[in-house]
C-alpha cells in the first residue's frame, strides 16, 4: 500500500467532541513557548530572534525547507543545544537554558530523525530505559520489571516490535529503529510529546501505527508538536501550523489558511 | 601447596583488578589508567596497619578468595539492576540518555568510586601478601598494565570491533 492510499484511508478523530480538549484550548494556555530566541553556528544564523508558542493540547505542525531551524528549534527546547539568546517557556515558567536530563521532570518526550536507539540494549530495555528509575540508588535497587509490564506490552504491541522485543536494537532494521525510537517516546508518561519527521522512511504498516499513536495523543489531551515534510499529512494531523523559513516565523495559524498563504507556498516550493 | 596458594592469592588480586576495571571499561567506556594510585594507596595502608597490629597469613588464602567473590556480586548486581541498564545506555549514547532523564554525571562518578574502591581493595591484599611495599610498583607503568589485564582477559568488545572514535581517555 502506497503512502496515498493510507492517507486517502485515514481520518482524524473528531477531537472536537473531547470536552477535555476544548477546555484547554479556550483557555488559550501554551505548553511551549519561546522568546526572541537566537542561535548562530559561526556565521550562519539558525534562529534569529524567534518567537512563537506551541498551544497546550493541540496537534502542531512544525514545518518549513530544510535549514530553516525546526531541529534547532527542537533542539534548544529540549535542551541539546544552548540559545545564545532569549527565554525558553515550558509550562508557564521561563528558563535561559534547560539541561536535558530534566525533560523527564518537565514531562516533555521526544523522538529523532534518524530513530536514536541504544544498539548494545535489547527492545525491551531500550523502552524500559525510558521509565526506570533515574537516580543513582534507587537505580541500584531496582531488578523488577513489573510495574511497567502492562505499558510495556502495550507498546510492544502498537509499534509492533513484539517479536523482536529480545533482539538486540543493533540489529533492527532502520525502519524498526525508528518505531522503537517513537515507543520509547511513547512509553513515558509525558505531556509534551515531539516527534521529528516519524512518518519519514518507515513502511505503510508502521505508518498507520504511527497515526493512531498520534490520535491517542489527541484524545488523551496531550501536546504534540510534529515535524514533517509531507504537507498533505500535515494539514490532516495538525489543528495548528508554524511555518519557520531562515530562523524566523513565516506563517502560524489554522493549517488551511496557512497552506494558502502565497509566501508559505513560495518558500516551501509548493 | 605453597605454590598453590601464591597462585590462588595473586590470581584473586589480578581477578579482582580485572573487576575494577572491566566496571569502568566494559560497562560504562571508560580508559581509566588511574587504578595503580588507588591500588597502591591499598597496599601502603594494609602494610602499615599490619606492621602496627600484625596479622596472620593462615586465613590469608580463604579470606581473598571471599573477598573476590563479593566483588564478583558486586559487579553483577550493578550490571543487572536498573542502573546497569542506564550505565550501559551512557556509554553508548550519553546524549539520548540524558534526554531520557538521567543525570549521567552522577553515574560515572559513582561508577568511578565503585572501580577505584575495588582496586584499593586488591592492593591491600597484595601489600599483606608481599609485606614490602614502594612507590616504583604504582606507577603510571602499572596502569598501563593494569588495562592491559582487561585487554587479554576481554572485556564487552574487543579493541578491533569500535571505533576509534569511540574511544574516550578518562583521567579523573
Amino acid at each position: 500500500m502506497a503512502l496515498k492510499d493510507v492517507l486517502k484511508k485515514y481520518k482524524p478523530l473528531d477531537t472536537g467532541l473531547s470536552k477535555e480538549r476544548m477546555d484547554v484550548f479556550q483557555q488559550g494556555l501554551d505548553a511551549i513557548s519561546v522568546k526572541h530566541l537566537t542561535k548562530a553556528f559561526g556565521d550562519m544564523k539558525a534562529l534569529d530572534d524567534l518567537s512563537i508558542s506551541f498551544p497546550k493540547s493541540l496537534v502542531t505542525g512544525l514545518i518549513g525547507p530544510s535549514g530553516a531551524g525546526k531541529s534547532t528549534l527542537i533542539n534548544l527546547i529540549t535542551g541539546a543545544l544552548k540559545p545564545d539568546d532569549g527565554l525558553i517557556a515550558l509550562n508557564g515558567q521561563a528558563y535561559s537554558f534547560i539541561e536535558p536530563y530534566r525533560m523527564r521532570e518537565f514531562k516533555v518526550a521526544r523522538t529523532f530523525q534518524n530513530g536514536r536507539v541504544i544498539g548494545r540494549l535489547s527492545v525491551e530495555d531500550n523502552l524500559l530505559l525510558a521509565v526506570a528509575k533515574n537516580n543513582v540508588w534507587q537505580g541500584l535497587k531496582e531488578f523488577e520489571t513489573e510495574p511497567y509490564k502492562k505499558k510495556l506490552e502495550g507498546i510492544l504491541i502498537k509499534t509492533g516490535l513484539k517479536e523482536y522485543r529480545r533482539k538486540k536494537a543493533a540489529e533492527l532494521s532502520v525502519e524498526l529503529k525508528k518505531m522503537l525510537d517513537i515507543g520509547r517516546a511513547l512509553m513515558q508518561d509525558a505531556d509534551i510529546y515531539i516527534f521529528d519527521e516519524p512518518f519519514t522512511g518507515i513502511s505503510s504498516k508502521m505508518l498507520e501505527d504511527v497515526l493512531s499513536a498520534v490520535d491517542i495523543l489527541r484524545v488523551e489531551a496531550k501536546t504534540v508538536i510534529l515535524i514533517e515534510h509531507n504537507m498533505s499529512l500535515i494539514e490532516k494531523l495538525s489543528d495548528y501550523l508554524i511555518v519557520l523559513d531562515h530562523g524566523k516565523v513565516l506563517a502560524d495559524g489554522a493549517p488551511k489558511d496557512v497552506l494558502k498563504n502565497k509566501r508559505v507556498r513560495d518558500a516551501l516550493k509548493m | 601447596m605453597a605454590y598453590l596458594s601464591n597462585f590462588g592469592i595473586v590470581f584473586c588480586v589480578y581477578a579482582m583488578l580485572w573487576l575494577a576495571l572491566n566496571l569502568a571499561k566494559g560497562v560504562s567506556g571508560f580508559v581509566l589508567l588511574t587504578h595503580a594510585l588507588f591500588y597502591g594507596a591499598g597496599a601502603y595502608a594494609t602494610v602499615i596497619l599490619t606492621r602496627k597490629y600484625g596479622f596472620s597469613l593462615s586465613l590469608f588464602l580463604p579470606l581473598c578468595l571471599t573477598v573476590t567473590i563479593i566483588c564478583y556480586a558486586a559487579a553483577v548486581w550493578l550490571g543487572r539492576s536498573s542502573f546497569g541498564r542506564t550505565l550501559k545506555a551512557l556509554e553508548e549514547d550519553e546524549k539520548l540518555t540524558m534526554f531520557l532523564g538521567y543525570q549521567t554525571l552522577q553515574y560515572k562518578s559513582f561508577v568511578f568510586a565503585v572501580s577505584a574502591l575495588m582496586a584499593g581493595i586488591a592492593g591491600s591484599f597484595l601489600g599483606l601478601y608481599i609485606v614490602f611495599v614502594n612507590h616504583a610498583s604504582f606507577q603510571l607503568a602499572a596502569g598501563i598494565f593494569f588495562f592491559a589485564l582487561i585487554v587479554a582477559w576481554g572485556f564487552r568488545s574487543a579493541f578491533g570491533k569500535k571505533g576509534s572514535k569511540k574511544w574516550r581517555l578518562k583521567m579523573f
